[in-house]
């Protein structure tokens, strides 16, 4: 298990957001989560990434509890995420974006940085190499040096998944990757997902609304509904569940 | 139109793009480094009160363009590090090479010290706090009169280093070049911010704080450097203010030395080292240009302008309107884009520079 939730619980005044919520994903697959708009998956990712506290229960990464750790210390152990509004730096070129990913493996401190160390050049070159073998992976050369502010919809969906994979992580969390993009973009986006799992063996967690890419590349789904885990397994039998369907159409 | 071929990282690393880039600011040094012997005192004194500013401005760019936060409050900057210079002189009997980094560290702890408590303040709350630090760091000057001299200031002496005089009266020639070479060395830091990672840590809290931490960015931690890094920018600028005015009190670090120092480097074009120096040097050639404009339409309309005292700072608002409403990104900003028309003669394109307003920012976390 690479990510093991325990009784996850979350309560915002009286509405339970995320109640009683055990989850676990296993290394090197592709977990997606699904469920209606207000399900509560959104929560989830931002309990895990450590922006809200649960009110209950406990996260494990790989056997040690992170329930006291901060979102910025995620990205030490191995953990990138994604956001579903696009969070990039705008008024910074991509490869910039791309740059800050590997800010917290950086070993100098700003004092070294400011009076240019050698030893800060050879980190930067080092730094550069991992930042282009993503930007080789996600075919991005064309938008190197072009300014987040200048891209499209589509490309800046591709550029954050680029920052977050620059991070080198052991575990992905992609909120709603495929939101916004065109069909083609989302083919695309089927295949980079399933080679970060294959080639760089990476275990990724998805949000997910779009059923075809869950279907193409995720191994095992979970749906969350008003906060409940109802049901986790392959896409057929989530669709065939009933709890799942009355969610989705009604009763 | 030049095209540079890249063979290696080494070039997006390096200080100068090319060699005429640096050829370029080679020749720019060299041609500071002779103006003393081409002007006259008072011109001398006038560019290394445009140095001071630009070392101010920079302190302040560094918070404003770099890490997004704003301060109403840099004159309180300027004081420490004017006063720290001064007393660690004549009280302690350090000498200046010593004292001038000293007075920088302490104003460098005092930011530290007002950004821990307040990284939780964005935009105009932080503004209101800064602006109230400045008129409370009046206050304890006036209030800790045995350190500070009270009301009456105090009164610094000739800048001496390894027996050579620095004198604001007595050698002006020198003290601008300790100014300038002091600025040569600030720049220099400040490009090496821009290209590592704490300058991308600086840009990545600017941008957007809830994916800084996503990052892996300590928003807090990084918060508090750019203070502590903006206002050592800012406390040795204030030391050589303090040595060039000579006599100073708590007057001379007022609310509108800090607004002052806002204003040039929004004039002056945020977020770039350019910037903070053209703010300067329009904030020092302003009042030069006045008096002379006023003398001149006295001598053939006989209208004496002298009547009227808030011309300075009318005609300074004026351009600060006209800055905002016309270039956004300031003199700086103007000299890009003329630059770029000249380079792509004739492909540039009226819109070239216009950039769409950023999607959906969430705030859901803040």
């Amino acid at each position: 298990m690479i990510l093991s939730l325990k009784n996850i619980s979350l309560n915002f005044g009286g509405i339970k957001a995320v109640d009683q919520v055990s989850l676990d994903v296993k290394e090197g697959e592709i977990f997606a989560l699904i469920g209606p708009n207000g399900a509560g998956k959104s929560t989830m990712f931002n309990i895990i990434s450590r922006y809200y506290t649960q009110s209950n229960g406990s996260i494990i990464y790989r056997n040690e509890s992170i329930d006291k750790l901060q979102p910025h210390q995620l990205s030490k152990i191995g953990v990138a995420r994604t956001f579903q509004n696009i969070e990039l730096f705008p008024n910074s070129t991509v490869l910039q974006n791309l740059l800050v990913g590997q800010n917290s493996s950086k070993s100098s401190n700003f004092l070294q940085e400011m009076l240019f160390f050698p030893s800060v050049r050879k980190a930067e070159i080092d730094r550069r190499i991992i930042v282009e073998e993503v930007i080789d992976f996600l075919n991005l050369q064309p938008f190197r040096d072009k300014q987040i502010s200048a891209l499209s919809y589509g490309t800046r969906k591709i550029v954050e998944l680029g920052r977050a994979l620059s991070m080198q992580p052991n575990l992905l969390l992609l909120d709603e990757p495929a939101s916004g993009l065109s069909a083609e973009e989302t083919t695309d986006l089927a295949f980079w997902i399933e080679d970060i799992k294959k080639i760089m063996g990476i275990t990724v967690l998805m949000v997910e609304h779009d059923l075809n890419l869950v279907g193409k590349v995720a191994d095992r789904v979970g749906a969350l509904v008003e906060g409940n885990l109802v049901a986790v397994g392959s896409l057929k039998e989530i669709q065939a569940n009933r709890k799942v369907v009355e969610a989705y159409i009604g009763t | 139109m030049r095209t540079i071929f890249k063979t290696s990282y080494d070039p997006d690393i390096n200080l100068f793009k090319d060699r005429f880039h640096r050829l370029c600011y080679v020749l720019l040094c060299v041609v500071l480094i002779l103006f003393p012997f081409f002007l006259n005192e008072y011109f001398i004194g006038e560019l290394t009160l445009t140095l001071i500013w630009a070392i101010a401005g920079m302190g302040l760019m560094i918070l404003v363009g770099q890490s997004g936060q704003v301060s109403l409050g840099h004159s309180a900057f300027m004081a420490t590090g004017a006063y720290s210079v001064v007393i660690l002189q004549s009280k302690l009997g350090l000498p200046f090479i010593l004292a001038l980094p000293a007075a920088g560290l302490i104003s460098a702890l005092l930011g530290v010290l007002i950004a821990l408590p307040t990284t939780r303040l964005h935009g105009i709350y932080l503004a209101i706090l800064t602006l109230a630090i400045s008129v409370l760091v009046e206050d304890i000057i006036v209030l800790a009169e045995p350190l500070t001299g009270g009301v009456n200031g105090m009164f610094a002496s000739d800048i001496v280093i390894f027996g050579i005089n620095f004198g604001r009266y007595s050698n002006i020639e020198n003290l601008y070049w300790l100014i300038l070479f002091t600025t040569i060395l600030l720049v220099l830091v400040y490009k090496n911010i821009l290209r590592t990672p704490i300058g991308r840590a600086f840009a990545s809290i600017r941008d957007s704080e809830v994916s800084a931490s996503a990052m892996g960015v300590n928003v807090v931690l990084t918060k508090a450097v750019a203070f502590g890094v903006s206002s050592f920018f800012t406390g040795i600028a204030g030391a050589f203010f303090g040595h060039f005015a000579t006599a100073f009190n708590y007057e001379t670090f007022n609310v509108i030395m800090s607004i002052t120092i806002l204003l040039m480097i929004v004039i002056g074009g945020v977020g770039s080292i350019h910037g903070a120096f053209f703010g300067a040097i329009v904030i020092t050639l302003l009042p030069v240009l006045i008096s002379f404009l006023r003398d001149f339409i006295f001598q053939g309309t006989s209208i004496n302008l002298m009547a009227l005292p808030g011309i300075e700072t009318g005609i300074f608002s004026l351009i600060l309107i006209l800055v905002i409403l016309f270039e956004p990104r300031g003199i700086y900003g103007a000299w890009l884009k003329t630059r770029t028309y000249f380079e792509l003669f004739p492909l540039y394109r009226k819109d070239m520079f216009r950039r769409q307003k950023s999607y959906l920012k969430t705030e859901r976390l803040r």
